[in-house]
């Protein structure tokens, strides 16, 4: 199948997080094994039973304003120029939160669509894109959904775009849920008990190849396989068996022409609860056997980002394969028997040539994408 | 490239039933007549009365465009994807369940409410229920193109191998509580869905073309809308 596409290639890259603003300095932080998990100081959490995430000081400070543009656009500013022709993805998944926080009267975007629209004036582009939503993988199928159109010659150059935040929107609603940890996230402990938010965005741009050549563009890595499955289980829960992930990741390496075998790192979703962590072990038994490689979550670090987890995590690993370096997976304090000789709260030495990247969100979807070194 | 479409649904104020059997107009001013579960669901699906009107919705008419493409049964699970194509989302949802975080600084704020606040939550209902587990997400729409996007988005599905059939649609519920609407909102509420494959069949099925990176009828006339397919 490989063969008969056009290679999709990474060119660009632009995250902000509670970490702070821009790849290389949220790339150092990490490494040091740094979390920007901390108490929640923008709203009022006195009657919850949670009060930590992962937010970027510097973004709350600003009084006025639609914040989720305020974030996006330190990413937008960090990629453009981006070519002309390029078709944006905007896969931010509640950028409405504050509108609907503020009585629904102050000007602000509030459909993703008013995003998209934002971006391309903020781009100086023609403004021509899609808006996809697919819960906490949303910018992992607007990865997949957009290599697809440049392997398929529909398109020449995809930005993808997302940003959520930490806003009394989503927090009440995971408390509600009860499925946030009150102390600091631990993906792939022992005693995991629940997840962080953390404000973050992201921009990433793919181009053919004679796109990235005609704009001078340093090709940083090749997106080469993905996949997207639901596991028909439950709104909010994963399928235990982690059909669905297994189904996303086998999809991916068959369209990469890849043996399970071949892959040499996973940078998994591993938002701390009991469930994810537990269903992405399983999957990962199920499809690579007892076989043991680096597994890695950022998420004790910069927190879950929703809509915007799976481009970050795209950007990171990216970056994992050129620093040769496998990020700390910080947090952890005691192993899940599972995830022994797998997980490390350590940086690890790294001189493989892809990484396995996946998300898995509300409403049973799971994506999976496949990336290898140029 | 050459589709099939194997079926379809809607539930427009003009009433609701299959692709195969529209007569007359397919819409009219007010709200959608959101059947009933008896008069949709071949197996029970017994939260359908507890949906919020965007996921009552979304799931009849994929319901029914599943029954018109006599795919609606399955004993076990099955590669469909599924893409609904929205501009307001869930919107109504959002504000209703903003509303229980208002008191008392969001300690009474409703679980379940949450959980229907993601536009693709309606996806998973339906794929929980039709057993479907192939690719599944939302597409911004246009008024004027009223499901256009997710057909565009599962031809590529299909085109490139990830699914063999896609069940693709529009849905917009009526927006109560939302009190700006958008600047070039038609008004028009409902949902429309079709089952588009690359199976070929012949028939009472349509034909969609894939050609120039857009899609044409089988008659050679270029699609612009969901609504070209009723």
């Amino acid at each position: 199948m490989k063969t008969m596409h056009k290679n999709v290639y990474v060119n660009k890259m632009a995250i902000a997080t509670g970490l702070g603003n821009g790849l290389e300095d949220n790339w150092q932080q990490l490494m040091d094994g740094r979390t920007a998990i901390a108490p929640i100081s923008h709203f009022n959490t006195d009657r919850l039973d949670y009060h930590q995430a992962s937010c970027l000081a510097e973004l709350w400070e600003q009084k006025n304003g639609n914040h989720t543009s305020i974030l996006a656009q330190m990413t937008l500013n960090a990629i453009k120029p981006v070519p002309a022709e390029t078709m944006i993805i905007w896969t931010g998944i509640k950028g409405n939160a504050e509108f609907i926080e503020s009585g629904q009267t102050m000007s602000a975007p509030y459909l993703p669509r008013h995003y998209r629209n934002w971006v391309a004036k903020q781009l100086g582009i023609p403004d021509r894109g899609l808006e996809i939503n697919a819960a906490c993988a949303s910018s992992t199928v607007g990865l997949a959904l957009g290599a697809q159109k440049i392997a398929q010659g529909t398109c020449s150059s995809v930005l993808i775009c997302a940003t959520d935040l930490v806003t009394r929107f989503v927090h009440t609603g995971f408390s509600a849920l009860k499925a946030l940890t009150a102390k600091t996230c631990r993906p792939f402990d022992r005693d995991r008990d629940g997840l962080s938010l953390g404000d973050g965005a992201v921009a990433i741009l793919l181009t053919d190849e004679a796109t990235a050549r005609q704009n001078q563009l340093e090709p940083l890595a090749v997106l080469s396989g993905w996949g997207i499955a639901n596991d028909a289980n439950h709104i909010t829960g994963p399928a235990r068996d982690g059909s669905g992930l297994i189904l996303a990741i086998e999809n991916a390496l068959t369209m990469a022409s890849m043996k399970t075998s071949e892959v040499e790192a996973f940078c998994a979703h591993g938002t701390g609860t009991v469930y994810n962590d537990g269903m992405e072990l399983t999957a990962v038994e199920r499809v690579f056997g007892e076989r043991r490689f680096p597994i890695f979550s950022i998420k004790g670090a910069i927190g879950h980002t929703l809509g915007a987890a799976g481009g970050i995590e795209t950007a990171i690993s990216v970056l994992a394969m050129r620093k040769k370096q496998i990020p700390p997976n910080t947090g952890l304090q005691q192993t899940e028997e599972r995830a022994i000789g797998r997980v490390s709260d350590q940086v690890q030495a790294f001189d493989g040539n892809n990484i396995l990247t996946s998300n898995s969100g509300f409403g049973g979807v799971n994506a999976a994408l496949l990336l290898e070194k140029v | 490239m050459e589709l099939t479409i194997l079926g379809g649904g809607w539930v427009t104020a003009a009433g609701y039933g299959l692709l195969s059997e529209v007569k007359g107009d397919l819409f009219m001013p007010g709200e959608p007549m959101i059947p009933p579960a008896k008069a949709i669901f071949a197996q029970p699906l017994v939260r359908y009365g507890r949906f919020d009107d965007y996921t009552r919705l979304g799931c009849a008419a994929i319901a029914l465009a599943l029954k018109d493409a006599h795919l609606e049964e399955a004993t076990e699970k099955r590669p469909l994807g599924v893409v609904v194509s929205t501009i307001y989302e869930c919107f109504e949802s959002d504000i209703a369940y903003h509303q229980t975080t208002i008191e008392e600084d969001g300690l009474y704020a409703s679980p379940n409410l949450f959980s229907y606040t993601l536009p693709g939550i309606v996806i998973g209902e339906a794929a929980i229920h039709f057993k479907l587990t192939g690719p599944t997400f939302t597409v911004g729409d246009t008024f004027s193109g009223k499901g256009y996007n997710s057909l565009l988005s599962a031809a590529d599905l299909i085109r490139s191998g990830s699914c063999h059939t896609v069940v693709a649609g529009w849905l917009d519920s009526p927006n109560r509580l939302l009190e700006r609407k958008a600047e070039d909102d038609d008004g028009l509420r409902g949902a429309l869905f079709v089952v588009l494959s690359k199976e070929q069949k012949t028939g009472l099925s349509k034909k969609v073309v894939f050609r120039d990176a857009q899609l044409w009828t089988e008659n050679n006339k270029i699609i612009k809308s969901m609504v070209d397919l009723f």
